[in-house]
């Protein structure tokens, strides 16, 4: 019994973990994870391992499947499985660590609904700092753009041209419609973060980007972390205190729902 | 008659693991939409990292057994050897370059390594090979590419960093008096065994080998994903790249980066892409040549194939060549 376990545990994880992965594939919910680029692979990966594991349980079932390990290849298996078992204190413990945090993780990829991060991701990585793309280009499209190109600017465009000026006449006639999530700015207090994350390789490299919407005690409308959808127009922060020169004069922010793909790419 | 109830067995065991993971897919299906209010959001986040390394390192992870199983039952002993040089240095310069034939990264790598010690490679030699390998390889290459172009040379110096890397800690292991005590006594043991002879087919043996890999390397990826996952909600992202523009300094933040977010080399580019803006071309360059070797889920994975004492002088060699070479690059840049 013990030897079953110590052989097999590792097989159950990448079986049930690939089976998972491709139940996130076939979902379209594996872009909460992973770069869509890595889709394809990731899934074709993950049926040869449920594959191969259910492989070698159909010839671990066969009666002479005992009998073939007591020679040959058999022989150096059990061998293995002897060393396998828990010799001290700190194997055992090892052991049984590793197993519990195994099933944890399928526990969680089995019971919990597959979730974009949040807020806490936000306050541990600075808003703006990288990931806006191309500034000098986005600023391009701003100036000779009509209003359908701006219709398909994300914040992560706006952020891009707010770093490439900041002067109020550029912006004048340029509406502002953009979704995200809504995320606490912990410097200015008359202002939040219109907020996307986003991701070049996988949810580990996520980082928010966001534009500034001016709305004194936002707090008391709308919790962090709510999705929604702004239009508006930039212009000069009436709080001159704060150190955005510019803000998104909402004149409607209204619930919407977490996109497909909440994350940009 | 034997023959048929020993199949229909097997054919009842694939049935048995298939029901398992259709009633784990209908729970998962149950609780696709229900809300999770109750996991505090610093856990949730965490698991949501964690999930993601994971979710990234695993197909790597499978193709590098399925390589693995390839090298060791499917390719004549005599294919591994004949194209290495007799004289050791040029061998080790050699095998710093297969992995151009085997687009792996470093997870992929563990188990191929382990393969090729089976297989009769010395430890220094399979260490080179792992240690270049995810670097010295197509996918890296290209993707490093995409990425940087030849801009600030520092596609090239990856690549010339990797190979000096992994020849240095090849020849310094090479040195050791009893190499296989580098080796942990399990895999030893293992190795000492040697390649099968076994009455069972070659597809048997390599359905066990797949087993038999997931079963060492499983655990540690997974815990390796945890910590991972539960360092990145606790360290403050921002405070590191605050670091960015000191020479030395940078460099230590951004090996430091690497060691935490332990992502797999074939995609680092596109990761740190968007930090170029604000680190110089060295702290980059450091982040790319200390990531694929020393990390948090990599020593989880190297842990089942060498002993502690072989890992930190592994980590101590590459972290100083690593921190010397980006910041001499800083200096001249």
């Amino acid at each position: 019994m013990w030897r079953k376990f110590t052989t097999w545990r590792g097989p159950i994880f990448i079986a049930v973990i690939s089976a998972m992965v491709l139940w996130l594939y076939f979902s379209g919910q594996l872009s909460l994870y992973i770069h869509p680029r890595y889709h394809l692979f990731t899934a074709v990966m993950s049926m040869i391992a449920v594959i191969a594991v259910l492989w070698g349980v159909g010839y671990a079932s066969q009666p002479n499947a005992a009998k073939a390990s007591a020679s040959g290849d058999g022989a150096e298996h059990d061998h293995d499985h002897e060393d396998e078992l828990p010799a001290g204190r700190w194997s055992m413990a090892a052991l049984v660590g590793s197993s519990v945090l195994g099933v944890a993780t399928i526990a969680a990829l089995v019971l919990l609904p597959p979730a974009t991060l949040g807020s806490v991701t936000v306050e541990n990585r600075a808003i703006n700092q990288s990931g806006l793309g191309d500034t000098a280009a986005s600023l391009e499209a701003a100036r000779q753009g009509d209003d359908a190109s701006f219709a398909a600017f994300t914040v992560r465009e706006w952020a891009g041209i707010l770093r490439q000026t900041s002067d109020p006449a550029f912006f004048r006639g340029k509406p502002v419609e953009v979704i995200g999530f809504v995320a606490e700015d912990p410097e200015n207090g008359d202002v939040f973060y219109l907020t996307r994350f986003v991701v070049s390789c996988c949810s580990v490299d996520a980082q928010p980007v966001g534009i500034p919407i001016s709305l004194p005690d936002w707090e008391s409308e709308w919790a962090a972390e709510t999705w929604v959808r702004v239009t508006g127009e930039f212009v000069v922060n009436p709080n001159l205190e704060e150190n955005h020169p510019l803000v998104v004069r909402p004149q409607s922010i209204e619930p919407t729902e977490q996109p497909r793909e909440p994350y940009l790419f | 008659m034997v023959v048929t109830a020993s199949r229909l067995r097997a054919v009842g065991g694939v049935g048995l693991g298939l029901a398992g993971l259709a009633v784990l897919l209908l729970l998962r299906l149950a609780t696709a939409d229900q809300p999770v209010e109750s996991v505090p959001a610093p856990v949730m986040d965490g698991l949501t990292l964690a999930l993601s390394v994971l979710i990234e390192s695993l197909p790597f992870i499978v193709l590098g057994i399925t390589l693995s199983v390839i090298v060791q039952l499917w390719i004549p002993q005599k294919w591994l050897f004949r194209i290495l040089p007799a004289n050791r240095f040029g061998r080790r310069f050699v095998i710093s370059l297969l992995g151009m034939f085997l687009p792996v990264c470093e997870c992929g790598n563990v188990p191929l390594a382990r393969g090729l010690v089976a297989r009769g490679y010395s430890v220094s030699d399979s260490m080179t090979f792992l240690l270049a390998a995810p670097i010295i390889n197509p996918v890296t290459i290209i993707t490093t590419h995409q990425a940087f172009g030849f801009d600030d040379g520092i596609l090239v110096a990856r690549i010339l960093g990797a190979i000096v890397i992994a020849n240095v800690l090849g020849w310094v292991f090479a040195l050791h008096p009893n190499p296989e005590t580098l080796l942990t006594t399990r895999f030893a043991a293992q190795c000492a065994v040697g390649p099968s002879v076994a009455s069972s087919s070659r597809m048997q043996r390599s359905t066990d080998m797949f087993l038999r890999e997931a079963t060492v390397l499983m655990p540690a990826l997974i815990v390796g994903s945890l910590v991972a996952g539960a360092i990145q909600v606790i360290v403050q992202r921002d405070t590191l790249v605050a670091l960015g523009q000191d020479p030395l300094l940078s460099v230590l933040a951004m090996m430091l980066l690497a060691f935490v977010i332990s992502i797999c080399a074939n995609v680092d580019s596109f990761f740190i892409l968007p930090f170029a803006d604000t680190f110089l071309p060295g702290s980059i360059l450091a982040f790319l040549l200390l990531g694929p070797i020393v990390d948090i889920k990599m020593l989880a994975l190297l842990k089942t194939t060498y002993r502690n004492s072989t890992l930190v002088r592994l980590t101590l060699l590459t972290v100083l060549i690593t921190a010397a070479v980006g910041t001499a690059v800083n200096l001249v840049a």
